[in-house]
C-alpha cells in the first residue's frame, strides 16, 4: 500500500470514530427550551400564582443569542394598554424586546393561518380568539407543544375549572396558553325590572310586561361571529344540555334542550341582556352610558326553570391567549415559552383586571383589596366559576354560521323556528368534516 | 459600413432580437406569481387537505362536495345576481358620467380627475364609508330620505336580507363607474363630430342619434368595460366583509366568501382549492364570450 493510501485510510478512520463519539453527546444534547427548569425555584403554580412573578431556573442560558420576539395583538393597541405595560414589564424582566404586532379584525385568523401555511418564522407568538380556532391550529400540526409549561397539578387551581380542557389537545398534549378569558351575565335595569329574573321562563315574561315603545324588553347582539351562538348556547347550558356531541365530534343543535332554546330564542326582541361581564365596564361609565347611571345591576345568567339546579345558572366560558409557532428556532421557542409563562400569571392578569377591566383568568385576582376598583368583582368571579365551556369540532367556526344563517331565516319570517331548527341541523350534518 | 455604425446597430434595444430578453424578467414575475400559484391551486382542488385527515390524493372528490354543498349553490347563484347587478348599473352609470362629461367644455379635466376618485380608493374603505352612510341610526342617507318624506323610518339595508344585496351592488358599482367612465368618455371624445352632424342633418334627433350612431361606435369599449367589470365583479370580497360579512343570513355570500370561509373559517385547503378552480373557470367562460363578442365586432 502506497504511503498515501495509508494516511488516507487513519484520516477516514479518525473522522469516523470522531462522529461516532460525538454522537451521543449531539443525541442526548437538550434543546435551547428544555435547559429552563419551571418548576424551580418554586413549582409552577406558586411561581407565576404569585404576586410577584418569579422566572424559572435555566431561564437565561436557554435564550442566549435571542434579543426579540414577535408576537400578534388583537387590533390596536391603544386599547390593550394590560397587554403593552405587560410586554415592557417582561422586556424589563428579561432584557428580551417584545414587538407587538397590532392586527386587526377580522383578517387576524387568515393572517395566522396564512403564517403557519407557509411554514414561516416570521412572528413567534401569534394569539388565538376562541378554544375552536385554537383547536384547529393544532389540528394542522402547526403548533410548539408547551407540556413543560403546564407540569405542576397546582398550575391549574389557578384559574377556573374549564381552563384546562379548553387548552388540552385531542393528543393529550398542550399547546397554547391563557390570555384571557369570557363569559357572560344578566344585566338589567332596577328602576324597570325591580327583581331579576331567575329563569328563562321569568326572563320571557318580564321581557314582555316591560317592553314599551321606547324600550325593549331584552335584547342580543347579533354582528359578531359568535353572537348568536353565544346565547343560544347559555340557554341550552341553562338546562344542563351541550352542543357538541363529544362522542360523534358533532354541533347538535336539534335536543330537547336545543328546541327549547330555539323557540324561545327565535321569538326575538325583549329591557335586559345577557352579554360579556366586561360590558359591566361600559355601563359604569358616565360617558358611555349616560342614560343608565346609578340604574344598572347583575345577576347571574338565568336558569331554564326552577326545577334546574343552581349550577344550571350557568353562560359559556371562552379563553384567548397565545400559541408558539413550530417554525421558530429553539432559542426562540425557548423566549417565547418564557413570554407565555409570564403572560398567564397573576401579575399579568392582574394588569388585565385592574388596568384594562378585562376579566382575569387568575381568579385569586379578585381577592386582591385593588379589585374592588372595578364593578361588579364579586359577580365577575362567580360567572367565571360556574361557566362552561365547549370546543367545536373541526370546521366549528364554519359550522356555527350555519346556526346563524338558519337563525336569521327563523327571525325574519322565512321558516317556522322549529323548520328552521331542522334544517340547521341537516345543514349542521352535512358539512361536518367526515371522518 | 464603420466599426461604429455596426457597434450601434448590435446594440440597440429596439432591435428585435432584444424583445425576448427584455421580456424575461415580466415572465419570471408572471410565471412565479400567477402560472405556479395557479398550478398550486389546481394540484391542491384534488386533495384532500382539510388539516383534519393526513393529506390524500382525492380525485374529484373535492368538486363532487361542491356540486352536492347547498352552501356553495347559494354562493353561485349569489354572485350571479350580484355580477350582473353590478356589471348592469356600472355600465349604465359609467355611460351616463362619459355623456355628461363629453359636452363638459370648461373644467373638464378638473372634473375626470375628480371622478377618478371612488375607484382610487381601497375597496374596504369605500365599504366602511357606505356602511355608515346608510346606518339606520346615524347615517346620512336614510336621514335625507325621511327629511324628504320618502320613508317613514330609517332604512336598515344591511340588515334586511331583501335589500342588502341591492346596497352591495350599488356600493361596488360606485367604485367601478369612473374606470367605465374614462374608457366610454375616451370612446365617445373619438367619434368624429361630423358623423353626429350628417345625423343631425338627416333629421336623427336625440334618442336616434344615441342609438344608431354613439351606441354601436362605442360598442367595442363597452364590452371591453364590461368583461372587466365582470370579471372584477366575480372576485369582489373585499367590499362585502365591511358592508355585510356575507350576510344577513346568506343574503350576500358570494363566492369569494365560500373560498376566503372554507380557507380561514373550515381550514379546509382542498375545498376552497376546488372553489377557486370553479371560479376560474366561470371567469374565463365569460372572458371567452367578450372576446367571442369582440372579434365579431
Amino acid at each position: 500500500m502506497k504511503r498515501l493510501h495509508w494516511v488516507a485510510l487513519v484520516t477516514l478512520v479518525a473522522v469516523l470514530g470522531l462522529a461516532v463519539a460525538a454522537v451521543p453527546a449531539w443525541a442526548g444534547a437538550k434543546k435551547a427550551y428544555e435547559q429552563v427548569n419551571w418548576n424551580k425555584p418554586k413549582p409552577i403554580g406558586e411561581r407565576v400564582g404569585s404576586q410577584k412573578y418569579i422566572l424559572p431556573e435555566g431561564w437565561k442560558e436557554a435564550v442566549k443569542g435571542v434579543t426579540k420576539i414577535k408576537v400578534s395583538n388583537f387590533g390596536a393597541l391603544e386599547h390593550d394598554p394590560a397587554t403593552v405595560q405587560n410586554a415592557k414589564a417582561f422586556e424589563q424582566l428579561t432584557g428580551i424586546k417584545v414587538e407587538l404586532l397590532a392586527w386587526a379584525e377580522p383578517p387576524i385568523v387568515a393572517k395566522t393561518v396564512s403564517i403557519f401555511a407557509a411554514k414561516s418564522a416570521s412572528v413567534d407568538v401569534l394569539c388565538y380568539d376562541h378554544p375552536t380556532t385554537y383547536m384547529q391550529m393544532v389540528a394542522g400540526g402547526w403548533l410548539h407543544p408547551i407540556d413543560a409549561i403546564w407540569n405542576d397539578p397546582g398550575v391549574w387551581k389557578l384559574y377556573a375549572p374549564p381552563t384546562k380542557k379548553g387548552l388540552t389537545a385531542p393528543d393529550g398534549h398542550i399547546y397554547g396558553s391563557i390570555g384571557q378569558v369570557k363569559t357572560m351575565m344578566l344585566f338589567y335595569r332596577p328602576s324597570v325590572v325591580p327583581k331579576p329574573p331567575a329563569t328563562w321562563t321569568e326572563l320571557q315574561e318580564t321581557a314582555k310586561k316591560v317592553t314599551t315603545d321606547k324600550m325593549w324588553g331584552y335584547v342580543f347582539s347579533a354582528g359578531g361571529e359568535m353572537d348568536i351562538v353565544y346565547p343560544l348556547r347559555d340557554m341550552i347550558y341553562s338546562q344542563g344540555g351541550r352542543m357538541v356531541d363529544l362522542k360523534k365530534q358533532a354541533i347538535v343543535i336539534n335536543t330537547p334542550e336545543g328546541k327549547n332554546a330555539w323557540k324561545m330564542f327565535a321569538m326575538g326582541k325583549a329591557a335586559m341582556v345577557v352579554t360579556h361581564t366586561v360590558d359591566a365596564n361600559r355601563f359604569q361609565d358616565p360617558k358611555k352610558a349616560p342614560n343608565i347611571q346609578n340604574d344598572w345591576a347583575v345577576a347571574p345568567p338565568p336558569k331554564w326553570d326552577a326545577s334546574k339546579p343552581e349550577e344550571y345558572h350557568a353562560s359559556y366560558f371562552d379563553i384567548d391567549g397565545y400559541m408558539i409557532n413550530k417554525y421558530i428556532s429553539d432559542p426562540q421557542k425557548a423566549a417565547a415559552m418564557l413570554f407565555l409563562d409570564y403572560m398567564r400569571s397573576y401579575e399579568a392578569h392582574y394588569r388585565e383586571l385592574i388596568v384594562e377591566g378585562n376579566e382575569s383568568a387568575v381568579i385569586t385576582v379578585y381577592d386582591n383589596p385593588d379589585a374592588k376598583k372595578i364593578p361588579v368583582p364579586e359577580a365577575r368571579k362567580a360567572a367565571m366559576s360556574r361557566a362552561v365551556l365547549e370546543t367545536f369540532p373541526p370546521a366549528g367556526r364554519m359550522l356555527t354560521d350555519l346556526i346563524k344563517e338558519h337563525f336569521a331565516y327563523a327571525i325574519g319570517g322565512k321558516m317556522t323556528p322549529m323548520e328552521a331548527l331542522d334544517k340547521a341541523q341537516k345543514a349542521l350534518d352535512d358539512a361536518a368534516v367526515p371522518e | 459600413m464603420n466599426a461604429r455604425t455596426l457597434g450601434t446597430r448590435r446594440f440597440r434595444l429596439s432591435n428585435p432580437h432584444y424583445g425576448l430578453l427584455l421580456n424575461i424578467p415580466g415572465l419570471l414575475i408572471v410565471l412565479l406569481w400567477v402560472v405556479f400559484p395557479a398550478l398550486l391551486l389546481l394540484v391542491a382542488s384534488f386533495l384532500l387537505y382539510d388539516n383534519v385527515h393526513p393529506v390524500s390524493f382525492t380525485g374529484f372528490g373535492n368538486y363532487q362536495r361542491l356540486w352536492n354543498s347547498r352552501v356553495f349553490g347559494i354562493s353561485v347563484e349569489r354572485i350571479l345576481v350580484f355580477s350582473l347587478g353590478s356589471t348592469a348599473l356600472t355600465a349604465l352609470g359609467g355611460l351616463l358620467l362619459a355623456m355628461c362629461l363629453s359636452n363638459v367644455r370648461k373644467g373638464g379635466g378638473l372634473l375626470r380627475s375628480l371622478m377618478i376618485i371612488p375607484w382610487a380608493v381601497p375597496a374596504v374603505v369605500s365599504g366602511l364609508i357606505w356602511k355608515w352612510m346608510f346606518s339606520p341610526d346615524f347615517g346620512v342617507i336614510s336621514d335625507l330620505l325621511m327629511k324628504a318624506r320618502l320613508i317613514g323610518k330609517p332604512l336598515s339595508i344591511y340588515s334586511d336580507p331583501s335589500l342588502a344585496m341591492w346596497g352591495v351592488i350599488i356600493v361596488d358599482s360606485w367604485t367601478r363607474i369612473p374606470f367605465m367612465g374614462i374608457i366610454l368618455l375616451a370612446a365617445l371624445l373619438s367619434i368624429p363630430e361630423q358623423i353626429h352632424e350628417a345625423a343631425r342633418v338627416d333629421g336623427a334627433d336625440t334618442v336616434k342619434r344615441f342609438f344608431y350612431v354613439t351606441l354601436p361606435m362605442i360598442q367595442g369599449p363597452l364590452l371591453i368595460g364590461l368583461m372587466i367589470t365582470t370579471i372584477f365583479s366575480f372576485r369582489t370580497i373585499d367590499l362585502i366583509i365591511p358592508l355585510t360579512a356575507g350576510g344577513p343570513g346568506r343574503a350576500t355570500y358570494v363566492i369569494g366568501y365560500y373560498i376566503w370561509d372554507q380557507i380561514t373559517k373550515s381550514l379546509n385547503f382542498g375545498l376552497g382549492a376546488a372553489a377557486g378552480v370553479v371560479l376560474f373557470l366561470i371567469t374565463s367562460l365569460i372572458t371567452l364570450i367578450f372576446v367571442y363578442l369582440l372579434r365579431e365586432k
